[in-house]
Parts: structure tokens; sequence; C-alpha cells
């Protein structure tokens, strides 16, 4: 839709151009990255018109302050940063958002509670359906940054800016997701034995 | 130096490693890596296999939204500055609001707008939020004065009763995109399922949203609250806010069974708990729980209870696994039961953003 054009101009030349005043330029922007803005404001806010309205805040807001936006190294990191800001801008309920110990505490419970129930009954479902399962049992946190390193193809310093934490801390939330999906997918993956040690 | 990968999590830990499975980047690279630690090739694989796996099923459950649609309100906003703030703001109110029904939006209500913004306390009434959809529509207007309550079917197959002292306004006929009514006071909602019309319930200054299901809203305009309670399903509770304040939209909530949310309709947000009297949601599946556990782990019967209530309660397996007990639950009250079990096993509960967490030291002495 958006077609060739826009490819051959790259994130940085479009956002230049931007912050200079062409429209044109903001529109392919949002052609390149309304798909994947829609499916991780969809992962962190499951619900459409907020997502909708969220994407559609951040694009005019964009705009407006063109003229004091700095240039910026990776325009996608920087738009889900502001995705992600503005979601929690518009409903301001996540109370676990502002409290990191309880959000750790539930991240542990779900990692042990989820386990020996997956195990159950992973057994009889067939590959992508035992993996949409162990997906779905990660905390909210952990499915996030799993959503943004492995889905969107983040690095782990574009994913700890997105979400506004350390990058270690990052690390630490996919190395749980590991260990709940290793126990989930124990079934598929005993075909060909893992290592993952520590 | 990636020789030195002793396990898979290194491998997803590398930046590089990743983008080369998802896009195919440093392809040269990582061939030659292969090349020179064969040794390594069944890891990597592994590696691969799982990042394909999380790539090709995460998405699996994500909708697609109108990127169209979307553009269309940001190109609106970009055009004409000059109107552009309250173009956002009634764009946006149409979507969860009775401005759909509205033509003219802007010429038409910027007076009322104006004498809104200067009531104190944001409070909304059911005065104007009916004067604003009477223009355009045909609207039924059903005010129960007696102290049985009222039973209305809507057209839609959707049922309201109607307590004491309560009203309700809905149009003679249901839009092709919304299903919208208006409560003052009390009211049972059952809602039929219609995913492409969502149910919208106004309420004072709160906006309940739902696909199809049934809850409870308690709003008098006398009282400083609202109140939504959920029986079975999802619904989303949005807080109305003055359409020029800096921050025009919402805020939101979703509820899930037993979960209430209480809006203070002065002060900012929302806030969600579990009801007083949680009740069983899922009968059928109910009817096949066990009543009687003998020397059963604390564990399955706290399972049970968060099926039979469909509340989320939150415990470490490993430790309740270990606590055994003999016990009949039947008509006691959800709290009756966790009273009954945590003191038997020594834990304790709390409620926490509408879930219950159970904390135990264990029993294994």
């Amino acid at each position: 839709m958006s077609g060739r054009l826009s490819i051959a101009k790259n994130d940085i030349e479009l956002w230049l151009s931007f912050k200079g005043g062409s429209e044109r330029a903001l529109e392919r922007l949002y052609q390149r990255y309304f798909p994947a803005l829609s499916r991780y404001g969809y992962r962190v806010m499951p619900d459409r018109l907020l997502v909708e309205d969220a994407i559609q805040d951040i694009f005019v807001d964009l705009w407006r302050r063109r003229e004091y936006l700095s240039e910026v190294e990776h325009v996608k990191s920087y738009l889900f940063r502001a995705l992600r800001n503005q979601l929690f801008r518009n409903t301001r309920h996540d109370i676990f958002e502002a409290a990191e110990d309880i959000d750790d505490f539930l991240d542990y419970l779900s990692s042990l509670s989820t386990e020996q129930q997956s195990i159950d009954r992973e057994t009889q479902l067939n590959r992508s359906q035992s993996i949409q399962n162990a997906l779905a049992n990660l905390s909210n946190r952990q499915r996030e940054a799993v959503h943004l390193r492995f889905y969107q193809g983040l690095s782990l310093d574009e994913a700890a800016e997105v979400m506004g934490i350390r990058k270690q801390v990052v690390k630490n939330l996919l190395s749980k997701s590991y260990a709940v999906l290793r126990i989930s997918l124990k079934t598929l993956i005993s075909l060909f034995p893992v290592s993952f040690a520590g | 130096m990636k020789g030195n990968y002793t396990k898979i999590q290194d491998y997803l830990d590398d930046d590089s490693f990743v983008q080369w499975v998802l896009s195919g980047r440093d392809d040269a690279y990582w061939r030659q890596f292969l090349a020179d630690y064969p040794q390594h090739s069944a890891m990597v694989r592994q590696a691969q296999t799982l990042i394909l796996d999380i790539k090709k099923n995460e998405g699996a459950d994500l909708p697609f939204l109108d990127q169209r649609m979307v553009w269309a309100k940001i190109s609106a906003n970009l055009r004409d500055p000059e109107v552009s703030d309250q173009e956002s703001a009634s764009l946006k109110w149409g979507r969860y609001a009775i401005w759909q029904w509205v033509a003219g939006v802007a010429i038409m209500l910027g007076l009322s707008w104006y004498t809104w913004q200067n009531q104190p306390g944001g409070v909304i009434t059911y005065q104007e939020l009916s004067d604003s959809i009477r223009e355009k529509n045909e609207l039924v207007e059903r005010i129960n004065t007696q102290d049985a309550p009222l039973e209305i079917a809507l057209e839609d197959g959707s049922v309201v009763i109607l307590h004491k002292g309560s009203k309700l306004m809905y149009p003679r006929h249901f839009g092709d995109k919304n299903r919208n009514v208006i409560l003052m006071g009390e009211a049972f909602f059952e809602v039929s399922r219609d995913s492409d019309r969502p149910f919208y319930i106004y309420a004072n200054e709160v906006v309940t949203k739902v696909l199809g299901t049934s809850f409870r809203i308690r709003a008098f305009e006398k009282e400083q609250q609202v109140t939504v309670q959920v029986s079975t399903g999802r619904v989303s509770v949005y807080k109305q806010r003055r359409i020029n304040l800096a921050d025009p939209e919402t805020d939101g909530l979703v509820l899930l069974p037993n979960q209430e949310a209480v809006i203070n309709r002065k002060a900012e947000g929302l806030s969600r708990r579990l009801v007083d009297k949680p009740q069983p949601v899922l009968k059928r599946e109910f009817d096949t729980l066990p009543t009687r556990y003998d020397e059963a782990p604390a564990s399955l019967i706290l399972r049970d209870i968060e099926t039979r209530y469909g509340i989320t309660i939150l415990f470490n397996d490993d430790v309740l696994d270990h606590c055994y007990l003999t016990t009949t639950l039947k008509e006691e009250s959800l709290y009756d039961q966790l009273d009954l079990i945590c003191k038997t096993i020594g834990a304790s509960y709390k409620e926490v953003d509408g879930q219950l967490v159970v904390e135990s030291k264990g029993c294994r002495f």
C-alpha cells in the first residue's frame, strides 16, 4: 500500500524530513509502523479503541511538537516508547507499573504456579497451541519483553528503552520467560534435549 | 567470544544472533561461525527453533486495527490546526459516546461544552446526557416508580432489570455500530452478544462498554460513587472527562467476574476490587467440582475455588502442594472458605487489584 517509494527512504531520512514540515514523511512513517505499533499496543493493553486512540494521539502530538523534537537513532523504538507512555497516560490504571516489587513478585508467582498446570495440559495439544498456551502463561511484563525481542525484533537495549527499565531487568524478564516456556514445552523439547543451563 | 557460549540463553541474549534468525542479517558471519564451531550447531538449531516458534505464535491472537481510519483522524487534525484540539476531542469522544448521534458537533456543542466546563467538580448528569442525544433519535424512556424491579427487553435481545427509582433511556432502534443506553439509578444488565456492536451504558460520568455479558451498575445522581459489578464475562469501564481538559480521554479498567469498579464521581480515577460477596460462575463446570476433600493438597482446593468463582488466586504451588487438609466446602461464602483453609494451614490472604494472593510459609516442618 505505502509502496516501494517509501522503502527507498530510510527511517532517519523520513524523520528529518517530517521534522522539516513534510506531512507526507509523517504519513510514510505512519504507514510503515502502524502494523507493528498496533500489535505491540494491543499486547500491552488489549483494547482496540484504546490502542487506536493512543496511536492517533502520538502522531498528532509528534506533528505538533516536530520543531522541538530531537533527532532519534531508532525511530521504531522511539515510537514504541511513545505509544507505551501514551497508553498508560490515557488509562492510568496499572497499579503494578508503579509498584515494581509487587510486579516482580507476581512475575515470580506466575512462573511458579503455571508450571504444573501446563505440563498436564500440553501433552495432547499440537505444537502451535502448546506454544501459544505457554506464551499466555507468561506474566504481562514477561510477555511484553518476549514480544519486543522476538516478535518485533528489538535489541536488548531498545527493548529496555521502550519499557523504561534497565537492560539487565529485560534480561531477567526474558530469562524467567524461558523457564516458563521451557517447562510448558517440555514434551516438545524432549524430542531433542536442550541444555538450558542456569 | 561467541565460541565460549555454553547455553542456549547465551544465543537468545545475543542481538546479532536474534536478528540473523528473524531477518537474515549478519548471515555471512553466522555461517562462518557455524563452520568454525561445528560442535555448537545443535545449540544454535535449538535457539533458532525457539525464536522462530515464538515469532510465529506470539502474534496469533493480535487483531488488525483500522489503519486507514486512524490515519483519517490524524490527518484531519494536522490539516486544520485552528480547530484541531476540539476536533480531536470530538472524534475521540464520538467513539465512546453519544456524539455519534449528533450532527454538526463542533458548532452545536460549543456552547454546552462551555457551560459544562464551568460547572464545578466535573459531574455529568442524566439530563445532560439525554439532552445531547434527544435531537436526532426517537428515544424511549422508562422509569420504575414501583417497589418491584422492572424488566425491560431491548430490541437486540438484551434484558435490563431496572430497580426502584431508576430511569433508563434508549433509542427505539439501535445503530449499526453500537448500542447506546443511558442509566440513572441502579440496574442489572444481561447484554446479548454482538461483537460488531458494542453495548455502551452511560451513567453519570461513567461509560461501561461490553460485548455480551451480565453485570450491575449503580449510579444515582445524588450519590458520590458509581459502582459496576460483573457477574459473567468481561466489561470495560471508562470515566468521561471534561472535553477541554488537557488530557481529554478516559481512564479505563477491565473488569472480570466478581470484580467491581468503584468510581468516585469527583475525584480522579477508578479502582478495582472484589465484590463483597463473590458468587460462583460457570455453573456447569462448578457442578463437577468436588465439595469434599480428603487429605487434598491446598493448592488443588484453591484451584477449584478459582474455577468456581472466576477469581485469580495467586500462590506458590511448591509450598501449598505440601499442605494437606480434609474439609467440606458447600454453602459457605468465598471468604469463609478461604478463612477456613488459611486457618488450617497457617496461611494468610490479601486482595490485590481484584485478585487474591495467598501467602504461606508451607507445611513441611
